[in-house]
């Protein structure tokens, strides 16, 4: 005789089957409409470009009598992986950003020298960060970086220039 | 006859524990669905990072910048900024689960400062100022001062933060 107890769990077995697959399925559309992960990493990277650019401490000239900025107009001595590290200081046991920084002629001559690079945590960009972000532009998934880049022009000693940046950070 | 397998014949037991079982999972499924959907706890992480976006942007200000913050009157928290990070808590110790914290890049070369000066008519106002412009009682302040700021402008009608930067 098949006892009462073995009854019961072939009888609930189907139903708790069916119940856990509806509200896995409501849970899942609910989740899907409601957005709680704000990403602002690509305004993040955007200011952090911005302030090295405009800020006194950044790669624009400044004149510390005046206080007068001049955008646009580089200083090399300022295009220095140092100074840019005390200039976007993020939490040093938390690397959240890296980042490259390029000067070029506009000629666009192949073979032209560059003019001069600075990073923000050169090891985390050259070799770790870089690769996941050239992996996910290919459509590689897994864990990606995100890459950000903003080309501008620059002028040093009445030579127009292109100042790259590039900025990665990690998903 | 049995009345009492009437109502209570093996059937009826296995619907009565079926319906337990649903009430159970519908009711930890609406506990989820409430925290997910605290607006509270995203309203605190959007403060965050708006308020970590805004000190990051106004560190390349050159000059004087006054940053007028609207606040809806109807919520209450307490923002903390510290060097390296913003803290938004709708409880006043900033306790750890009730605490929202965004980052924020300092610039070494840049002194950053602090402090609760003054009294405005609503609104959390963020004030950059050149040293000196600053009043001489606040200039002489210590560095990394940190405050902690009531931002509902009902209870605190006069209340301005203020942010100085020293070069």
């Amino acid at each position: 005789m098949v006892s009462l107890s073995y009854k019961t769990i072939m009888w609930i077995i189907p139903d708790m089957l069916f119940l856990i697959a509806v509200l896995v399925t409501i849970v899942g559309v609910i989740m899907g409409f409601i957005i709680t992960n704000l990403d602002v990493r690509e305004g993040e990277a955007n200011i952090a470009i911005h302030r090295l650019h405009f800020s006194p401490n950044g790669f624009s000239e400044y004149d510390t009598i005046t206080k007068r900025l001049y955008p646009g107009m580089m200083d090399f001595s300022k295009l220095d992986t140092l100074r840019i590290e005390s200039a976007l200081g993020y939490d040093k046991n938390r690397i959240v950003m890296a980042s490259k920084f390029w000067v070029r002629s506009t000629s666009g001559i192949p073979g032209t020298r560059g003019y001069g690079e600075a990073y923000l945590n050169k090891d985390k960009y050259e070799n770790e960060w870089v690769v996941f972000a050239q992996l996910g532009e290919r459509g590689v998934q897994g864990k990606t970086t995100s890459s950000y880049r903003e080309v501008r022009q620059i002028v040093f000693k009445d030579r127009s220039l292109w100042l790259s940046s590039s900025m990665l950070m990690p998903k | 006859m049995n009345k009492k397998g009437i109502f209570f014949n093996r059937e009826t037991m296995f619907i009565a524990m079926g319906v337990l079982v649903g009430a159970l999972a519908i009711l930890g499924m609406l506990s989820a669905a409430a925290e997910v959907l605290d607006t509270n706890a995203l309203f605190k992480k959007h403060l965050a990072r708006d308020l970590a976006l805004i000190i990051g942007a106004v560190y390349a200000a050159p000059g004087e910048v006054t940053y007028n913050y609207p606040m809806d009157p109807g919520r209450t928290y307490y923002v903390r900024v510290n060097r390296d990070e913003v803290l938004v808590s709708s409880e006043q110790d900033f306790r750890e689960g009730k605490t929202f914290s965004y980052r924020i890049a300092d610039d070494e070369n840049v002194g950053f400062e602090f402090f609760q000066y003054g009294r405005v008519q609503s609104d959390m106002e963020l004030l950059i100022h050149e040293p000196s412009k600053f009043p001489e009682d606040l200039a002489t302040k210590p560095i990394n001062v940190t405050i902690e700021k009531l931002l509902q402008p009902s209870s605190l009608p006069n209340s301005v933060v203020k942010v100085g930067f020293k070069r």
